[in-house]
């Protein structure tokens, strides 16, 4: 392979490095990489460098509640029909290995309109303003 | 949230997020309460991200998974199901970003340093953790998506390019430049634990 050859190759292969090492490359790419590194020390310590980048993602914040999120989110989703009621017994019933206890959306008589779900601007007003704290700009303006 | 790895492990298990869609697609409540609860923890790391405000996060992810549930009809099988909730948790992350009207870069080196003296392993490691989060949220934001989304949520680049509706070509240059900028950031902390 000639210098100009490997100079490409060796670019290519830095570009691709990051999919190398979340495994989701083609085959055909996997082997250029795979190739190129057992002849580039540059490389390989690039490529162990992203391992270790991926094995440290920061930590999710806390106080995160999915039950109390999905609880805030069933009453937006409408009424419901008979035929739906039916068909939600029925995954309950086949997605046990993978749900929780199901949240129970309050009754809703057939044919009512859903209540509009308010914006995201409507409701970080109302959050903000529970917390006490000053609008931001943006949202105070209007 | 090591019960929220768990959840998200037992879905790629199942492989049955197709079927939870066109079961929402019916209008079916449990598979939607399913697909939420299997997204949930996977929204939530990406959104922290893209967002970096904690307490609107939930709403950011009931705003992407309300459009999953009103759109559930439109989703074409042309992508993952995966590919289609990022893309629209995407979107969402950049509404919240515009109307929180904030500077969605940081700088690193003025943040306060962090030169832990604890000795163990587990210390270095949430020190380090600490470090690439504080990298990362230096970054332009659009680089910060690339780089989670190919580091943290193991998507490939032709997905990432249809998450964030770009090239692919796009998507490689921003991998490129975040990682010679984090390279520089981060050179001194990755070596301690390496």
């Amino acid at each position: 392979m000639s210098t100009n050859q490997q100079a490409n190759t060796h670019g290519a292969v830095q570009a691709l490095l990051p999919w190398f090492a979340n495994e989701t490359l083609p085959a055909d790419e996997m082997a250029l990489v795979r190739g190129h590194l057992r002849e580039c020390p540059q490389c390989r310590e690039d490529a162990a460098w992203q391992q270790r980048l991926r094995a440290a993602e920061p930590a999710m914040p806390a106080g995160l509640d999915p039950e109390r999120a999905l609880a805030r989110l069933i009453p937006q989703l409408g009424p419901q029909t008979d035929a739906q009621a039916d068909m939600q017994m029925n995954t309950q019933m086949n997605t046990q290995m993978i749900t929780q206890p199901a949240l129970q959306a309050p009754p809703q008589p057939a044919g009512r309109p859903a209540p509009r779900a308010p914006s995201l601007a409507e409701r970080w007003r109302a959050l903000w303003s529970r917390g006490g704290t000053a609008l931001p700009p943006l949202l105070s303006a209007r | 949230m090591g019960q929220m790895r768990q959840m998200e492990s037992s879905a790629r298990v199942e492989g049955g997020e197709p079927l939870l869609v066109r079961q929402i697609a019916a209008g079916d409540r449990a598979a939607f309460q399913a697909l939420y609860r299997l997204y949930f923890p996977r929204l939530a790391r990406f959104l922290d991200r893209m967002v970096r405000n904690a307490p609107l996060l939930e709403e950011i992810i009931n705003d992407t998974m309300l459009v999953v549930w009103q759109k559930a009809q439109t989703y074409d099988h042309s992508c993952k199901v995966s590919t289609w909730i990022f893309a629209i948790a995407y979107r969402q992350g950049l509404k919240a970003v515009n109307l929180l009207d904030e500077p969605v870069e940081s700088d690193f080196e003025l943040q306060p340093g962090c030169a832990s003296q604890e000795p163990e392993q587990a210390a270095l490691q949430q020190q380090l953790q600490q470090d690439v989060g504080r990298a990362l949220d230096a970054l332009p934001m659009e680089q910060r998506v690339v780089v989670s989304l190919a580091y943290y949520h193991d998507m490939a680049y032709q997905e990432i390019a249809q998450t964030m509706n770009c090239p692919v070509n796009t998507v490689k240059t921003r991998m490129f430049h975040a990682r010679q900028r984090l390279r520089g950031m981060l050179s001194a902390h990755m070596e301690e634990i390496s």
